[in-house]
């Protein structure tokens, strides 16, 4: 049986039990509800937003959760960071090239739904536009404003000189 | 689970409460874009996000991310502190200051080959967090380390290994820290204290001890021996050439290495990693006994032991499932474990990564391996002779090996040698590191060039298939010959190439090179010598 998932815009998207199970939000509605399913609204995700999170479901409907658990439990943890984008499949690499805003209402679809791979991918995809960047480009991609006291951005460098040095 | 179930319940309910009143249906659809923006700031806002996406961050970017905002400062200063290393310290006189001041976030603290004073280093104030100290190689003095462990409420992991200059026995200085749940030191001059040699004494005083490792430094010149006798001794040369035995004997119970011995084996100890380097003289009943009170053991490691092999088959016999979660198994020049004991010993445990150095491995032995490991993830054959024969065996049979790693192969001569590239192509696709050094591609038996040429495609084409291959190291021993040019453009689907190496398996031409730089975007390191480089650079 199929679960119709509403965006905030009224389009309606049919998914099979199993896609719209990679997020445990609605595994857990689905299972609370069992056969008698009434179309499951989410109002805060535009269809844009939804197709792509569908996109997504769909295409690792048949993962394994977890599949590298032991590897990791053996040689230790993967090393983490920058070599985690490498790591990124070829497929969800493709996947997760959007535009900025797209990426972050991604992230925050995922964080939502607890879609755990996604959640890993999307803020990959944010570390890795803020790779490289200045604390001014990082504010003005982002819109982030700056608030510390006067002073108080010099004295932070200060404490943490001795990392920069190679 | 639950717990997290029932947050994120709660959160899609209010979530739906809100979105039903009527004011926010109505002028949706107008404005994606401050929507958009909202979100923006929506995701650095959640303290949970905020730090999933700087914790990808290297220290550089961190760095910059800690000036953004108040906000993002308070997520990346953990970060950043979370891990500092000892070449830090070496470079900034200024940091011990910084040290003090971030003391509540340094997690590990890894302070290996340090030489200046620990205590001025890590100043009075107390690390709360602090769970991991590595001091190997550290020029610390008994005191030192006493005073510096105050300091250190959450201690569970510390290396002392190489540690020089501790007067004091490393166990009885760790005596008070009762959290340890792992030790690695080494064995002096000093003897452990009496306190110790108690039964159940170390389970006592660590009840949370689950890895040890033991290095014992005396016999550091025992390396020397070793070598020069090359890896071809009859059994029991070690014992020869280490013929001035006036300072250790067995009758001299006052050796500290025996008083050791008496303290390990006092009771069960129930570790999960065991890792003893260079000790001699121990029983083997004693290893029997530290494996035997370990029923949970995963992690073996021998490394220039006076072991013998039948410690292994005395453990099996007196319990089948000894090894039974044994997964990680390394032995490296121990001359009195033979490859026979490596069988009986890969039946009863299910390895999925082993190292091994000085072995001669047969054929036979590998087909074992094949079928006694074959989740085997990580396989390190150093300075063995094999047949490459069972190498080929292994990379048709264990489909989830990941790293390859063979030094200086001393091949038998014959027929076999080649084999390892031919076909049938390999059923194990998933590599992501291979190192073979010292293989020999081309034997000098193959007088024929058109031979030569024909293994180097057949290894072209083995490796063309490894599309997870990000380490390549290929070092041919046979390369006086004058090879025709790499076969580079075979290797394009390797994307993931971070680190590429193909000696003596032909020269390097321009386009080669400028092919490389345009098809590895991973690329980091190129190994090329000099006389790999073809002349044509035009």
């Amino acid at each position: 049986m199929p679960i119709i998932l509403q965006a905030y815009d009224d389009k309606e998207f049919k998914v099979d039990k199993q896609t719209a199970e990679r997020s445990l939000v609605l595994k857990s509605m689905i299972e609370r509800a069992g056969d008698s399913i009434a179309p499951i609204p989410l109002p805060k995700l535009s269809s844009l937003v939804l197709e792509k999170v569908i996109m997504f479901c769909k295409h690792h409907k048949a993962d394994q959760v977890d599949k590298s658990k032991d590897y990791e439990d053996i040689l230790g943890p993967r090393k983490m960071r920058n070599g985690l984008i490498r790591d990124m499949d070829e497929w969800d690499k493709e996947f997760i090239k959007v535009d900025k805003d797209l990426l972050m209402d991604i992230v925050m679809a995922a964080n939502f739904l607890d879609i755990k791979n996604l959640l890993d991918i999307g803020c990959l995809a944010i570390a890795y536009m803020l790779t490289g960047k200045t604390p001014e480009e990082i504010r003005a991609t982002f819109g982030i404003p700056k608030d510390f006291a006067p002073g108080e951005e010099e004295r932070i460098e200060q404490e943490h000189a001795w990392a920069l040095r190679p | 689970m639950d717990e997290v179930r029932q947050y994120h319940e709660n959160r899609i309910r209010t979530f739906l409460r809100q979105s039903l009143t009527p004011s926010s249906d109505s002028d949706g659809g107008a404005s994606t874009d401050t929507i958009n923006a909202k979100n923006v700031v929506d995701v650095f806002q959640l303290p949970e996000l905020l730090l999933m996406i700087l914790g990808y961050l290297t220290r550089q970017d961190l760095l910059q991310a800690c000036v953004v905002s108040k906000r993002w400062c308070q997520t990346a200063q953990p970060l950043i502190w979370r891990c500092i290393e000892g070449t830090h310290m070496a470079r900034n006189g200024v940091l011990p200051y910084f040290l003090m001041r971030f003391s509540h976030l340094v997690k590990t603290l890894e302070l290996q080959y340090l030489s200046e004073d620990l205590d001025h280093l890590m100043g009075s104030r107390v690390y709360p967090r602090l769970t991991t100290l590595d001091l190997q190689n550290a020029s610390i003095s008994s005191p030192q380390l006493a005073s510096v462990l105050k300091l250190l409420p959450r201690l569970e992991t510390i290396n002392l290994l190489h540690c020089h200059q501790l007067r004091q026995h490393p166990l009885e200085t760790l005596l008070p820290y009762s959290k340890l749940k792992s030790i690695g030191f080494e064995q002096g001059a000093s003897s452990p204290p009496a306190s110790l040699k108690a039964k159940d004494a170390i389970k006592h005083h660590w009840p949370q001890l689950n890895r040890l490792f033991i290095n014992v430094s005396v016999f550091e010149d025992y390396t020397k021996y070793y070598m020069s006798g090359g890896i071809d001794n009859e059994e029991g040369y070690l014992y020869q050439d280490y013929g001035d035995d006036s300072y250790i004997s067995s009758s001299n119970v006052k050796n500290p290495l025996l008083s050791l011995q008496r303290t390990i084996r006092a009771s069960p100890l129930s570790l999960q990693s065991i890792e003893l380097e260079s000790v001699q003289y121990w029983d083997n009943s004693c290893l029997v006994d530290i494996i035997l009170g370990s029923p949970g053991l995963e992690r073996l490691s021998l490394a220039f032991c006076y072991f013998s092999g039948e410690a292994f088959t005395t453990i099996i016999s007196s319990s089948p499932t000894a090894f039974a979660s044994l997964v990680d198994l390394e032995i490296k020049y121990c001359t009195r474990i033979k490859e026979a004991d490596l069988v009986p010993l890969m039946r009863a445990s299910r390895l999925r990564k082993l190292t091994l150095s000085a072995f001669t491995i047969s054929v036979p032995t590998f087909e074992r391996m094949v079928e006694f490991c074959p989740d085997l993830y990580y396989l390190c054959l150093n300075e063995c002779r094999y047949l490459s024969t069972g190498l080929r065996l292994i990379l048709m049979n264990c489909l989830k090996l990941r790293h390859l790693r063979s030094t200086h192969v001393h091949y038998k001569k014959g027929p076999g040698a080649m084999k390892l590239f031919e076909e049938p192509l390999w059923n194990c696709t998933s590599l992501e590191e291979l190192r073979l050094d010292g293989i020999p591609l081309t034997t000098s038996e193959a007088k024929d060039e058109n031979l030569k040429e024909q293994s180097i495609m057949n290894m072209y084409n083995q490796l063309g298939r490894q599309t997870n291959l990000r380490t390549l190291s290929i070092v041919n021993m046979e390369s006086r010959n004058s090879l025709q040019g790499q076969k580079i453009e075979r290797l394009e689907a390797l994307k993931r190439l971070e680190r590429l190496g193909l000696f003596g398996c032909g020269a390097w031409k321009f386009s080669d090179v400028v092919f490389i730089a345009e098809t590895f975007p991973e690329l980091r390191k190129f190994d090329v010598t000099e006389k790999d480089m073809g002349l044509d650079l035009s």
